[in-house]
């Protein structure tokens, strides 16, 4: 079975292009069977969400002007 | 590209804006620290601050676009310390950077591949909870102070600018293989910051 490092390897690619039928086949293999893998993975989505709100793009449609709201 | 030109109009933009202007000098003290040469760490500080205004779009929040400049100037940094490293002693930054990127794979995972008993990742509380709470963007934004400057700039390039890995590969002259490898080690930090300093505490520390 595939470890858990090149498991993360995986889910991390996965966020950055789409992974082959045999590579989610082998990864939910993995996942099925992986408590931490599959909190991983969850946790990736997360992130992702985290830094597009970080970065503010998820918030382009609130009428809100960040560049005045923290303005001294 | 008229390079020129382009470096004047963000002069002229920083220097009506007290937010840039204090950018500017912390970046100007951090690079004067790192290359222990004023005229190398002023250059450095200016493509910065034009490399990331090719991007200023993309970051409606400030402490992001603070962030991400950093995460710049920490890179051109490191490329001019490589450049002059037969001239001077192996740089701080750099020691750092790459031990870094190969201690984080040993710390995480046990040989052959499966998580560390103490580094399995946990539940996370409430991320939506978080998202609301000042305290928490402070954790985040320093969490993505802490990464190595390379994988820092691959992430945001990655998830604030949203650059596909093919303009980014081009942008930083790596392969794909490269940022595959930075990206993952970038996240498994992040991961394992947030949590640690978040999400997997019975209160926020």
């Amino acid at each position: 079975m595939m470890s858990c490092s090149k498991a993360t390897r995986l889910i991390s690619e996965g966020q950055d292009r789409d992974l082959t039928a045999t590579e989610r086949a082998r990864l939910s293999l993995h996942t099925m069977m992986c408590r931490s893998c599959r909190r991983f993975e969850s946790q990736m989505n997360v992130l992702r969400t985290l830094a597009r709100t970080f970065a503010g793009t998820d918030q382009g449609a609130d009428g809100n002007d960040p560049e005045d709201a923290d303005r001294p | 590209m008229p390079d020129h030109a382009n470096a004047e109009a963000v002069d002229a933009l920083f220097r009506n804006d007290a937010f840039v202007v204090d950018i500017r000098r912390q970046m100007l003290r951090f690079a004067t620290l790192q290359l222990g040469n004023a005229d190398l760490a002023e250059d450095a500080v200016q493509e910065a601050l034009i490399g990331a205004m090719k991007n200023a779009r993309s970051f409606a929040r400030r402490a992001a676009f603070k962030t991400w400049v950093f995460a710049i100037l920490k890179h051109k940094i490191a490329d001019q310390l490589r450049a002059r490293q037969r001239l001077v002693p192996v740089h701080r930054l750099l020691d750092d950077e790459q031990a870094s990127d190969d201690e984080i794979m040993d710390s995480l995972f046990k040989r052959g591949g499966p998580w560390r008993r103490e580094q399995r990742p946990q539940h996370w509380r409430e991320p939506d909870e978080a998202m609301q709470d000042q305290h928490f963007w402070e954790t985040f934004e320093s969490c993505l102070e802490h990464l190595p400057g390379r994988q820092a700039r691959a992430f945001m390039m990655r998830e604030f600018v949203g650059l596909e890995t093919a303009e980014i590969c081009r942008e930083l002259s790596i392969t794909v293989t490269n940022l595959n490898v930075t990206l993952h080690r970038a996240r498994l930090r992040l991961r394992e910051c947030l949590e640690n300093h978040w999400f997997a505490g019975d209160r926020r520390s």
